[in-house]
Order: C-alpha cells, then structure tokens, then sequence
C-alpha cells in the first residue's frame, strides 16, 4: 500500500461526497425548476414544451417573435424553460429585441408537459415578460 | 501521517487507506486506457453537432461567465486538435499529459454553456479527469513496451511486473457504481416503470433504427404494422423498464462483490449492446463495459495474459517458431494489489 499523499483523503472524500449528495437534489426537486444536470438523470424524462411570445407595439399590433433563431442548436432549446434558467433567457430576449430597435411589451406563454402526466404553465401570460418581477416566469 | 486526513488509528480509517490506497498492476486501467480512446475518438463528432451553444451568437447560459463562447471557426479546431491526443492517449505516449489536454478541449466545450450538458460527455469528462492523474501509461502502452524491451529484451513481460497506485482506478470504479446507481433511481418512477418511456422513447428507434432495416428485410409490411401497435404500448415495455431499474440498480453493488462480479458482467455486457443498437448510443455503451476491466482483480488481467502468452510460447516453441532464448530469464515481479499470492 501507497503512503497516502497529505490531505488527499480530504479531496476523495470531497468528490466523493458531491457525487453521492448532489444527484440526490435531482430526485427530490421539482422537475419543473431544472433540466437537472449532474445528477445522472439518464433517459428517465420526457420534456415537452409549447411556447410563443409576441411583441405587442403602442397601437397594440402583435408581431411574434421567432424566439428559437437565437438558439444555436433549436432542438435542444427546451433545456431553457425551466424556472432557473428561464429568467436569463427573457433577460437576454428583451435586451437583443431592444438592440433590434424592436419595442413594445413583449407577451409569451408557455406550457410544459413533463413525461406527459404533469402540465404546467412556466410564464405569466398577458404581462409584460421585460417589466414584469423575474421576468414573468411563473412562481411555483 | 499525523497530517493525513485518515489515519489508521480506526477500523475505519485503516479500510479506508487499503482500498484508496492500494497498489496493483495497472494492466487493467492500461487496457481501459486504450479502449476508452477510441470511445473517445468515437464521441468527438457526435458532441461536436450537440454542442453548438460553445459558439459565439445567440443565447447563452455560461457556467462562470469567463468562459466565453468561441467562433465556429475555433469551436471546429478544439474538436479537431482532440484527435492527436486521443492517439497519445490510446498508444499511452504521454498519456497524463494527453488526458489533462483533453480535459481542457471538452471542458471548455462543456463548461462554456449550461445547454451543452448531457450526461455522457459529463461522464467522459470524470474519466479524463482520472486519467489525468493516473498511472494509466505505466501498462499496456507504448512506452511500457519499450521499456521492457530494452530492459529484458522480450516484449511480453511488458504487460506485466509493474505496480503502481490504484487510486484513480478506484475513484473510476466508484464513478461507475454511481452512475448505475442514480440512474436506476431516476427511473423509479411511475411514469418509467410503466412502460412510457421506453414506449416513446423505442418504438420510434426500432423502427427506423439498425433493427428497422432488420425487421423490414424478415417481416411482411402487415405483421411490421402490428409489431409497431405493440412495441407502441406503454404495456410491452413495463417488463424490460423494471429489468432495466433492477439491473442498473444490481450492478452498482454486484459489481464490487467477487462472487458474482462476472455474473454482473455478464448481464452488464448485453443491456449496453442492447443500448447501443437499439437506442444508438454507442460510445457511452462501449466506455461503460470497458470500465468493467476495472473492476477485475488487479492480478486477473496479467494472470490472463500470462496464461495466453505462455500458450502462444508453447506453440511457438513446438512448431519451432520460437528459440528458448527468448524467453525470460527471470520471474515477473508480483503485482500486488489485492492481498493474494500470485499463481506460480
């Protein structure tokens, strides 16, 4: 046997503990609030989201909004609608429609089915998802 | 060792360093080495066309915002220069280095956006990680034989004789259980358990996967149509669903435990072939059964390969092939590792 290398037990104990505790949090989470990454959740959920947001100007005209032309890869674009990360995508949504020169109040509804049983509703409908308290993604 | 964060004072601490602690051959993690290089060749294109968040434009959900996502132009060349390590990394020339440069490539890939994350590449980026600290080089690698070579002059003690840490082949070990051991409780569910997953998830794949050409070429268009009505019912599938869960859940511990580790093995090995055809996931499949060498005895793989090499001595030396005088001169050094003696 090796002479264990000074503190080198305290790091395989460290990993070894985030490995074994974190994928827990996968379990006992909410489905709807994360994907779930790093917690070995392998085939096990089926995700299906159905959304549209559209831009409504002062003379309340609507223009919808081709929100998947920002997503690099459009299939994988659901992993965005869930509660914690949907925030940084309406943030990142209002300020790229304002670099556009594109104004207005920016409506969207979206509704997500997890492994076909559960639906819920992930965004506020009918305010505006840019001025609205965490950009309109709906609570629990 | 007072500083040491277990002592041998406990049971527990004592336990503790003979199972991180230990020494062995690392034949088995050489093997493993080399097998996982071309899983990892395997990969590259396939995470290259799932990555495509790690490239400038768009939205983004970095991990640390100082990873900053690439142009299309860089993000092709972080895949391409993988490759020449990947080769180091197979052959076991400059295997640590290769491994931490691997690390780095897929890391960043990986890291640069939340989106990028899926399990396998997760998995391989665990394994890299390993590598990266392991005596993965020392056996089973280009290098090693050369060594030997100049060292005894015969390249088949190559293979054996060496010692050296276990440390990060158990770390690997203990990686695998946990990835069985999670997944197989992701899936108790009811949703899983009864049948829907897989029912989505194959009746799809089957159909238009390798089995689809398979079954197109064996059955009549009308018992094709039925086949399909079948396999799409959640039904069919809530037997394979439970076997899956107990399987996964089984081979976390079955593995670890002498008696029935081959038994584990050999359950383990089908179910991820199974995977691969049916569902083409074929990398993941192919790295998760070479990781089964690293659960064998560290003795078993160079007392295999003993055994083979001294048939292949035998019968060269029958047929005349082979001059006694190249055989070794002296015995190989006992690998050590698990406590046994070694076969004469």
């Amino acid at each position: 046997m090796m002479r264990p290398p000074r503190y080198f037990s305290l790091l395989i104990a460290g990993y070894l503990a985030f490995q074994v505790l974190y994928p827990i949090r996968g379990l006992v989470a909410d489905k709807f609030d994360s994907w779930g990454t790093f917690t070995w959740n392998m085939y096990t959920q089926r995700y299906d989201c159905r959304s549209r947001y559209r831009l409504v100007d002062e003379s309340g005209q609507e223009e919808g909004v081709d929100f998947l032309k920002y997503f690099n890869l459009r299939d994988e674009a659901g992993h965005v609608f869930f509660r914690q990360a949907l925030p940084r995508f309406h943030q990142f949504l209002c300020d790229q429609l304002a670099r556009e020169g594109k104004h207005g109040r920016l409506l969207a509804d979206s509704e997500c089915t997890r492994n076909r049983v559960e639906t819920r509703s992930m965004i506020r409908s009918g305010v505006d998802i840019c001025t609205a308290a965490n950009f309109a993604v709906a609570p629990k | 060792m007072a500083a040491d964060a277990v002592t041998e004072a406990t049971w527990l601490g004592g336990r503790w360093n003979r199972f991180w602690y230990a020494s062995g051959s690392p034949l088995s993690l050489g093997i493993f080495r080399a097998l996982f290089a071309v899983c990892l060749a395997f990969e590259v294109p396939n995470t290259r066309s799932r990555s495509l968040f790690a490239i400038e434009g768009g939205f983004h959900l970095p991990y640390l915002p100082f990873i900053k996502p690439v142009s299309p132009e860089m993000y092709l060349a972080i895949h391409q220069v993988q490759y020449p390590f990947i080769a180091l990394l197979g052959l076991g020339i400059l295997p640590r280095f290769s491994a931490g440069m691997l690390l780095g490539l897929q890391g960043y890939v990986f890291f640069s956006d939340q989106l990028n994350f899926r399990n396998h590449p997760y998995f391989f980026l665990l394994l890299l990680l390993f590598l990266t600290f392991s005596p993965a080089g020392a056996s089973f690698s280009i290098p090693a034989l050369i060594r030997r070579m100049r060292k005894s002059g015969h390249h088949g003690e190559s293979m054996v004789g060496v010692i050296a840490p276990l440390t990060m082949q158990r770390l690997m070990q203990v990686q695998v259980s946990i990835v069985y051991f999670y997944a197989a409780l992701h899936k108790m569910t009811p949703q899983f358990l009864g049948g829907h997953f897989l029912a989505d998830q194959m009746a799809g794949s089957i159909f238009t996967g390798r089995v689809g050409a398979v079954l197109a070429a064996l059955v009549s268009p009308a018992s094709l149509e039925s086949l399909r009505a079948t396999v799409g019912r959640p039904g069919f599938w809530v037997v394979p669903a439970c076997a899956t869960v107990f399987l996964e859940l089984s081979l976390s511990f079955a593995l670890w435990i002498p008696r029935v580790r081959v038994a584990a093995m050999l359950f383990g090995v089908p179910f991820h072939l199974a995977i691969a055809y049916l569902m083409d996931i074929n990398t993941f499949s192919a790295a998760m059964i070479s990781s089964y060498l690293l659960f064998l005895d560290p003795d078993t793989v160079p007392q295999i390969w003993q055994r083979v090499r001294g048939r292949f001595v035998a019968r060269s030396l029958t047929s005349g092939a082979l001059s006694p005088a190249v055989l070794p001169r002296r015995a190989p050094a006992r690998t050590g590792g698990s406590g046994k003696r070694r076969r004469p």
